[in-house]
C-alpha cells in the first residue's frame, strides 16, 4: 500500500512560526503541492511579503526573495522580465498588498505582468498588532478600531479580486477561502489554474485567499473559521472573476459559493 | 550617493554607459534566484535582509560595517582646488555652489588674499581626512561650509574639522544661487 499523505518536496520540513488556527499554512501547502505538480520547483521564484508571512522562505524549499513592504509585485516584475523561462509569484497578505503595495499590485496587474500573485486577506493586520485593514469588515473589532469599523468614517472594505477584474489586462482572477476542506480543494484548484496559466505565458493571475487571524480577532481557531463563512464570504463571494477563456465574470450573481 | 542641489537636479544631458558596467558577476549562482535548474543545483538561495536572532543581524552587521570601512578605504572622492600654497580661509562646497566658490577664489587671488576649496564628490564616506588635513594647515583661520541650503553639510564639516579651526556657515536656498560678490563678502569676515 503506497503512502497516500506526504510532505510535498516544495514545502521545508519545519515548524512554522504561525499561530494556532492560522490558515497560512494551509496556503502555503497547497503553493507547495500545486508546484510539485507541475514540477517547477526548479525553476520557481517567490517573492515574501512585509508582515506575519515574511518569513515563509523558510517553509518553501526553493528560491526566494524578501521584498520592500508592498513592492513584492515590483521584484516580481524584475524577475519575470529578465527570466520569462522562471516561474515567479508573490505571496502578500492584506497590509502588504491592499493598503501600502496597492499601487503596486494594481499597475503590475494591469502591465499585464506574467507572475502570480497569492493574496491572503484575513481583515486584520496580524503581525504589526492586530490593526484595521483596508479588508476590515464594517463593525469588526481592531486595535485601532477598538468599538468596530465605522464605514462612515472609514468606508467599506476594499474588494481586491473585483477591483483588479475591473482591469482589461489581468488574465486570471479568482476568490477562495481557507476554511473547510470543500473550500480548500477549490482554493487549490484556482492556485493551480493561476500557476498553470503563467507556464503557459498568459499574464498576471491572482488568487485571493480569505483567511483566518484568531489571534487578532480574539477568537478560537474553530470560531475564526466560522466568522469567515458567515461574515466574510456573503462581502466576499468567491469564485472566479476573471478568466482567460470567458473574460470577466460576475461570481456575486452567478453562483452561490458553497456550491 | 550623489551631492545634488536644484540646479544639479534639473540638468538633462545625453549619458553613455561604459562597456563594464554591463558585465555579469562571475559567482552569480552563488547567490542569485536565478532557479535552481538553471545552475543545477539542490540548494535554493534565498535573498533577504531580515535577520531576527541578534546573534545573526549583529554578524550581517559587521559584515556590513566591514564593507564601509572598504569604501572608506577605496572609495572617498574629493577635489582640492587652491590647496597647495597657505590659505587664510577654507571652503568647503559641493555641487552648483562649489563652481561660483571658485570664481570667489579666484577673484580673491586677483586681490591677493588666498583662499582654499575641498570639494566633497562623495557624501557617504565623507572625505573627513582631506578637509581635516586642509583645516589643520598652518595659517588656516577658518572653514566655512557654502551652501545652497540651511546648513546640510555643515554639521560633516564640523565633525570632520575637529575643532582645529572655527566652522561657520553661508548659505541660500529655495533656488536662489549666492552671487561670488555675496559669497566674498561672507568669507571676508572671517579673513
Amino acid at each position: 500500500m503506497g503512502k497516500a499523505f506526504h510532505r510535498p518536496e516544495a514545502l521545508a520540513d519545519v515548524v512554522t512560526h504561525y499561530c494556532p488556527g492560522c490558515t497560512h499554512g494551509v496556503a502555503h501547502r497547497l503553493v507547495a503541492e500545486v508546484i510539485d505538480e507541475l514540477g517547477i520547483r526548479g525553476r520557481t521564484v517567490g517573492i515574501a511579503p512585509v508582515g506575519c508571512a515574511v518569513l515563509c522562505y523558510n517553509y518553501f524549499s526553493f528560491d526566494f526573495q524578501e521584498a520592500a513592504h508592498g513592492r513584492a509585485p515590483a521584484m516580481a516584475t524584475g524577475i519575470k522580465r529578465v527570466r520569462p523561462d522562471l516561474m515567479v509569484f508573490t505571496y502578500q497578505g492584506d497590509g502588504d498588498l491592499a493598503s501600502i503595495g496597492m499601487s503596486e499590485i494594481i499597475h503590475a496587474a494591469n502591465r499585464g505582468e506574467k507572475f502570480t500573485t497569492i493574496f491572503i486577506n484575513n481583515a486584520v493586520y496580524g503581525m504589526t498588532g492586530g490593526q484595521m485593514a483596508p479588508t476590515t469588515m464594517p463593525g469588526q473589532r481592531t486595535t485601532t478600531s477598538p468599538f468596530g469599523r465605522k464605514v462612515a468614517e472609514t468606508g467599506m472594505p476594499v474588494k481586491v479580486a473585483e477591483l483588479l477584474s475591473a482591469l482589461e489586462t489581468p488574465a486570471y482572477i479568482a476568490r477562495e477561502a481557507l476554511i473547510a476542506p470543500k473550500f480548500i480543494n477549490r482554493a487549490k484548484k484556482a492556485i493551480r489554474k493561476a500557476f498553470s496559466y503563467q507556464a503557459a505565458d498568459t499574464c498576471f493571475s491572482l488568487v485571493e485567499l480569505l483567511s483566518t487571524c484568531p489571534t487578532n480577532w480574539g477568537v478560537t481557531p474553530v470560531d475564526a473559521l466560522k466568522w469567515v463563512e458567515e461574515k466574510m464570504l456573503p462581502y466576499y463571494p468567491l469564485g472566479e472573476y476573471k478568466t482567460p477563456e470567458a473574460g470577466r465574470l460576475n461570481p456575486a450573481a452567478g453562483r452561490k459559493h458553497a456550491e | 550617493m550623489i551631492l545634488g542641489d536644484g540646479l544639479i537636479g534639473q540638468m538633462m544631458e545625453p549619458v553613455e554607459f561604459p562597456d563594464h558596467l554591463q558585465s555579469q558577476p562571475s559567482n552569480k549562482d552563488d547567490w542569485a534566484t536565478n532557479g535552481m535548474q538553471t545552475r543545477g543545483s539542490a540548494r535554493r538561495n534565498l535573498v533577504k535582509t531580515l535577520y531576527l536572532v541578534p546573534e545573526e543581524l549583529n554578524a550581517h552587521n559587521q559584515k556590513l560595517k566591514a564593507k564601509y570601512d572598504r569604501m572608506v578605504r577605496e572609495e572617498v572622492r574629493c577635489e582640492p582646488y587652491n590647496l597647495a600654497g597657505d590659505y587664510r580661509v577654507l571652503i568647503v562646497s559641493y555641487g552648483t555652489m562649489s563652481r561660483v566658490c571658485r570664481t570667489v577664489i579666484d577673484n580673491f587671488k586677483r586681490d591677493g588674499v588666498e583662499v582654499g576649496m575641498v570639494r566633497p564628490q562623495t557624501l557617504f564616506p565623507f572625505p573627513k581626512q582631506a578637509v581635516y588635513d586642509a583645516a589643520s594647515k598652518a595659517g588656516c583661520r577658518a572653514v566655512i561650509s557654502v551652501e545652497m541650503s540651511m546648513g546640510q553639510l555643515v554639521e560633516d564639516v564640523e565633525l570632520s574639522v575637529k575643532g582645529v579651526a572655527p566652522v561657520h556657515w553661508y548659505g541660500k536656498c529655495g533656488g536662489e544661487v549666492p552671487t561670488p560678490e555675496e559669497v566674498m563678502e561672507a568669507v571676508r569676515k572671517l579673513l
